[in-house]
């Protein structure tokens, strides 16, 4: 029971779904908020800028402020330092900005948190209708058969030979970049790969002896296809889903870095990354920190989704030679040449037996 | 073998025409109006606006488009025009497609070299820390956004350690230069998007060598040749890896177009004037023809490494091509 992979992925996902649900709860600067843009912008991660509330009320922060050896303070006005009574202004303590500030004086912080629930949610929601167009799509292929199935791989086959990035790009950048286009494009131009597990599933299961006795008894395609068949390709489902959280959350991650995803002032862990990108030299953290957070959420879904592989036995078919989060993932072989690789199956068979 | 590329290729054409097909519909059922982005936000004339379509062909049908683009591309080997940079397409592509290829034909040697040399390394130390850190860098690189990788090289050795340029092709002035400047320029400019774009598709490719490795050293002609006395260097390089080289043969084939298009954000990230950035400026002005162009470029890309994938095939392993005889093809 032990598995590393399972403590270590499990754990890490655990705590980032459990920070990203209870974020309205936790005790977070707001994500948008912008109290003193000039004063806060880019602060480094564990930053304590001083903060004084001036008499009419407003606070002031930092990079604007200085406290001098007498412990007078300063506060700029304009070009020139201005020296403010201390009865004048109140003491607001110097807040801690634990990772640090970005380009608008936004907390990193609280944006990483908050963009958890957008990126977590976007790459569960794309994937589940991945997995639902899959699903339905291999089913049918997989149940029907005859024209049909060979009309849906042809289907599969088709969209997989345009890159998913630029398909998803085009159609976001047509339909008007927002929250809900964004899941919607995610999901549809990511469900092939669902389907031909699906697919594959089924047409092994189909010919089992049990889905045998369900028909012989009169079973109808529908209830034989729902009760006897579904369940038995759960489980690389499952695994697929998995990988598919992933793999969206990298997409959704690609399309708000190129400004088609999530849009501005909501944070996405891939835009937040597009944000630092102006001021990578002098602010290595805004850019840093939520790249960091797609990498390990990826790598912790990943090593789920292994070792749920090895413990239910799923065959790993198509090598998964993913580009990146580029995203421009056509696994496998998409179109032609499936005789001559049918052949060379054969042969490592043939060499296998002997 | 010629009847086999003629067949293949013919065969090809509906899967690229299909393509072709979808991204024309995704781009005419979409509700924005490319003329709208020609005309700029302030009001015009409707004269001003019909001329406009008229000119560009917004106009007429969208399946007489498609239907004239398509006879346009075959009888005269015309791609268009494309409206947002005021240029033929095929100058477009002409312009951008060396840069693309450039970049990606480093990246697909540094993606094979890398992958099979690290795949085989670690099947050698299986399950020994060298292997295990092999996999855990293999996983993180896999799990990087590749524009989140772009920007840490950037930050590390262009920022931090200033060892490479930050952005485009060559150095300003550089035309001036000689032969040999000029090319040690290049390859300077050309080295963190291409490390960037090509090590983390080597993650997932020296895992599939690992795998592809351990497979054929547990087979007995290993055994055999270790009974023979063989070295375990010429063992692991020259026998396992020859067996274990065809679906790596296949892989390599297959990335090919993955590495075109997992380019176009690498392209945005270090200002590489590609194939990339010119779809992506395309998408965003709703220009028809050059994303049609590049599409069907992709789609053609993804044919091409199919096939060149198979032939390697047919000419590394002779049970293929006899397999291949058989069916006549």
């Amino acid at each position: 029971m032990r598995d590393w992979r399972i403590v270590c992925g499990g754990g890490f996902l655990a705590g980032v779904v459990a920070f990203a649900l209870a974020a309205p709860w936790l005790a977070l600067r707001d994500p948008l908020a912008q109290p003193d843009t000039a004063g806060l912008r880019e602060l480094p991660p564990f930053a304590r800028p001083h903060a004084v509330e001036l008499p009419d009320g407003s606070v002031r922060f930092g990079r604007d402020l200085r406290r001098l050896p007498d412990g007078s303070i300063e506060i700029l006005r304009g070009r020139a330092w201005q020296r403010i009574a201390m009865q004048d202004a109140a003491g607001h303590g110097r807040p801690l900005y634990l990772l640090g500030t970005d380009g608008f004086g936004r907390d990193v912080l609280s944006r990483l948190v908050h963009g958890a629930r957008v990126s977590l949610a976007v790459g569960a929601l794309a994937a589940l209708i991945a997995l639902a167009i899959g699903t339905l799509v291999g089913a049918l292929a997989g149940l029907a058969g005859g024209w049909l199935d060979a009309l849906l791989m042809r289907l599969v086959d088709l969209t997989l030979a345009v890159p998913r990035l630029f398909l998803a790009l085009m159609l976001v950048a047509l339909y008007r970049a927002s929250l809900a286009t964004t899941i919607f494009v995610l999901g549809a131009t990511t469900w092939m790969v669902a389907a031909r597990l699906v697919r594959g599933e089924f047409l092994s299961l189909r010919e089992r002896d049990w889905v045998l006795a369900a028909r012989a008894v009169g079973a109808r395609p529908l209830r034989v296809g729902l009760r006897h068949v579904l369940p038995g390709a759960l489980a690389p489902v499952l695994v697929e889903a998995a990988l598919r959280v992933g793999d969206t959350i990298l997409l959704e991650a690609a399309l708000s870095f190129l400004g088609l995803g999530v849009q501005a002032p909501m944070p996405s862990w891939g835009n937040m990354v597009a944000d630092g990108r102006g001021m990578l030299a002098h602010a290595w953290w805004v850019s840093t920190l939520p790249g960091l957070a797609i990498a390990l959420t990826v790598v912790s879904l990943n090593l789920l989704a292994d070792a749920a592989r090895e413990r239910w036995a799923v065959r790993r078919d198509v090598p998964d030679a993913r580009a990146s989060s580029a995203g421009g993932v056509a696994p496998a072989d998409a179109t032609l040449g499936r005789r001559a690789r049918g052949a060379a199956a054969a042969g490592t068979a043939l060499s296998r037996s002997r | 073998m010629l009847r086999l590329v003629m067949k293949r290729l013919a065969g090809a054409l509906p899967l690229i025409f299909g393509a072709a097909a979808l991204v024309f519909v995704a781009l005419e059922t979409a509700p924005g109006d490319p003329a709208d982005l020609l005309l700029g936000e302030s009001p015009v004339p409707p004269e001003v606006r019909q001329r406009v379509e008229r000119v560009y062909g917004f106009d007429r049908p969208p399946l007489e488009r498609f239907a004239s683009w398509t006879l346009d591309l075959f009888l005269r080997g015309d791609l268009g025009w494309s409206h947002s940079r005021s240029r033929p397409v095929r100058t477009l592509l002409s312009e951008a497609l060396p840069a693309t290829l450039r970049l990606a034909g480093a990246a697909l040697l540094l993606h094979t070299v890398l992958g099979i040399l690290l795949g085989v390394l670690s099947a050698a130390w299986r399950e020994r820390w060298p292997d295990r850190a092999l996999s855990l860098a293999s996983l993180l690189l896999y799990a990087m956004p590749t524009f989140w990788l772009g920007l840490m090289s950037i930050l590390l050795l262009s920022h931090v350690v200033p060892l490479f340029p930050a952005s485009s092709m060559s150095s300003v002035g550089a035309e001036d230069w000689s032969i040999l400047a000029r090319w040690g320029d290049a390859l300077w400019h050309l080295t963190l998007p291409a490390l960037v774009l090509g090590a983390a598709s080597a993650a997932g490719m020296a895992r599939f060598v690992r795998a592809g490795m351990l497979e054929s050293l547990g087979q007995e002609f290993i055994r055999a040749a270790r009974a023979r006395g063989l070295g375990s260097g010429r063992l692991l390089w020259r026998h396992a890896l020859r067996n274990a080289l065809l679906p790596v043969i296949n892989l390599v084939g297959l990335s090919l177009p993955i590495l075109v298009s997992g380019s176009l954000v690498t392209e945005v990230v270090f200002a590489w004037p590609g194939m990339g950035r010119l779809t992506y400026d395309a998408i965003l002005a709703q220009d028809v023809s050059v994303v049609l162009a590049s599409t069907m470029l992709a789609a053609w890309l993804v044919v091409a490494g199919n096939l060149a994938a198979d032939l390697a095939m047919l000419a590394a392993d002779p049970r293929i091509r006899l397999a291949a005889r058989r069916s006549g093809a």
